[in-house]
């Protein structure tokens, strides 16, 4: 459920320590070493990804995903930046709406992540109005004001500063264009908060160890959800970057949250 | 979980396996191939957008950001709806579109507005008239002659005998409610007691014409 950018993050927790350190899940490392090891991460599960993401969330995560592209308000002749789009959901749906005077541009840092997409959005006949790019959401290779709309499902919580990648799509957002991150966040309820708990740390890596034989790719996805921003401090990094009208959505009582910001 | 988005993602799924069963589906859809339709029913004010590829049909809800659990957007959201035609429709005439025929009297009737493109609703609803759907020869292809005819048989048998079984329920469920419990009034009732009504309002009238007669006879003694 988790698609792939660089490094995890630098929380808020985690500010006060050495600036060299930062989140690897629940691990400390260091910030040069955690490109290569969500990397790792990404290459383990790219193949099964998408079997995956049906089995952990039973197949909530198309729900989550079509929401998003509701509210992108994509039409005809757009040119949307599907960033850490992984093995290219939203990108699919995209491509058809822009049409060919439209384009999509599917971005991942991680080239294994990158080729399953490529090779789905293939087997699916999309191939005119699609680019493939690996990159950075930290240091996007794009001209400034080149996008209409910005997506990043399931990608921000993976990238080291989230500062970073929310100023390099503000720039390279046209003026009246749109960012949606579609993450992981908290839970409203306790109650969900425990049992998603439970689910999350022990039931997961031992579905990840059953369906892609790798538990720890598993569990690092379940303890770099924990790590990543709540609804209200996103929202706030969203605005500090400077993006207006920001707002978000709870979906399924918070397991996941829809963000929404523009640039004017 | 947002239940429209998965309602929507229902109806895709569903709009798209009944278009795969016709084999010549292509030839309706490559008019449409590129266009969009968004509708828009009455008095819901739900939007459903309509993408069409030459292979399949998306659907979108666009911009609909109510309606769900612990919801924090504001409220106030631009409605992002750009089709090359756009229909308000009353969801009672709902049944109607897809006889192009009908279209001038809903127009006329104020149940549809049209906007735009009116070819590509033409379009559609020759894709909706002409898919030729044949179930039995579709599960022919299959699983068999001999199965798909038993299945169908026994599909029809069901399907009658569930109409049967509305029926009596009507007519059991009608009884119960005029006979026994009589919590509505049979048709005869209802009859008699119009003619009755009928036959008062008759000799209030004349009640009322003898009167004025007589008070008319009244004033001229006095005069």
């Amino acid at each position: 459920m988790a698609e792939n950018q660089s490094s995890s993050q630098p929380s808020s927790q985690q500010s006060s320590q050495s600036s060299t350190q930062t989140h690897f899940g629940f691990k400390q490392v260091d910030e040069d070493q955690k490109e290569s090891l969500v990397a790792e991460v990404f290459h383990s599960v790219a193949a099964k990804y998408d079997v995956m993401n049906d089995v952990m969330s039973l197949g909530i995560h198309r729900i989550w995903k079509r929401y998003t592209i509701d509210c992108s308000g994509a039409r005809k002749g757009h040119h949307v930046l599907d960033l850490a789009g992984g093995t290219g959901d939203l990108t699919a749906k995209f491509s058809r709406i822009v049409g060919s005077e439209g384009s999509v541009t599917l971005s991942d840092i991680n080239p294994s992540m990158l080729e399953v997409g490529k090779d789905k959005l293939r087997d699916m006949g999309l191939v005119d109005n699609i680019k493939y790019v690996e990159a950075n959401a930290e240091t996007l290779p794009f001209p400034d004001n080149a996008f209409d709309i910005v997506t990043m499902a399931f990608g921000l919580r993976n990238v080291t500063h989230k500062e970073n990648a929310l100023a390099s799509i503000f720039r390279v957002l046209k003026p009246g264009g749109r960012l949606l991150v579609l993450e992981f966040s908290k839970p409203t309820s306790t109650v969900l908060e425990k049992i998603y708990d439970t689910y999350s740390f022990h039931l997961l890596p031992k579905m990840g160890k059953l369906v892609a034989d790798d538990e720890d790719s598993y569990r690092y996805l379940a303890e770099s959800i924990r790590m990543h921003p709540d609804q209200d401090t996103l929202e706030k990094m969203m605005q500090d970057a400077g993006f207006e009208g920001t707002s978000y959505t709870n979906l399924t009582g918070g397991i996941v949250a829809l963000h929404r910001g523009f640039k004017y | 979980m947002p239940l429209k988005q998965l309602l929507s993602g229902l109806a895709e799924f569903s709009a798209n396996e009944v278009l795969q069963l016709d084999s010549e589906y292509q030839t309706y859809l490559q008019p449409l191939s590129g266009k969009s339709l968004a509708l828009t029913l009455l008095p819901i004010e739900q939007t459903i957008q309509l993408h069409f590829t030459d292979s399949r049909i998306d659907i979108l809800l666009p911009n609909n950001l109510a309606g769900d659990v612990g919801s924090d957007i504001d409220s106030e959201i631009e409605c992002d709806v750009d089709s090359d035609c756009h229909l308000t429709i009353q969801l009672s005439a709902l049944s109607q579109l897809r006889d192009t025929n009908q279209l001038t009297t809903l127009i006329k009737q104020d149940k549809l507005d049209i906007k735009g493109d009116l070819s590509v609703a033409q379009h559609l609803s020759a894709l909706v008239n002409g898919l030729d759907l044949d179930l039995t020869e579709i599960l022919t292809h299959k699983i068999g002659d001999v199965p798909a005819h038993s299945i169908m048989g026994t599909a029809s048998a069901v399907v009658n005998y569930a109409k049967y079984v509305k029926q009596h329920f009507d007519i059991t469920l009608g009884e119960a409610l005029i006979e026994e419990k009589q919590l509505v009034a049979s048709p005869l009732s209802l009859a008699n007691f119009s003619d009755e009504v009928t036959d008062t309002r008759y000799w209030c009238d004349r009640l009322a014409a003898r009167l004025a007669i007589l008070e008319k006879k009244q004033l001229a003694g006095d005069k």
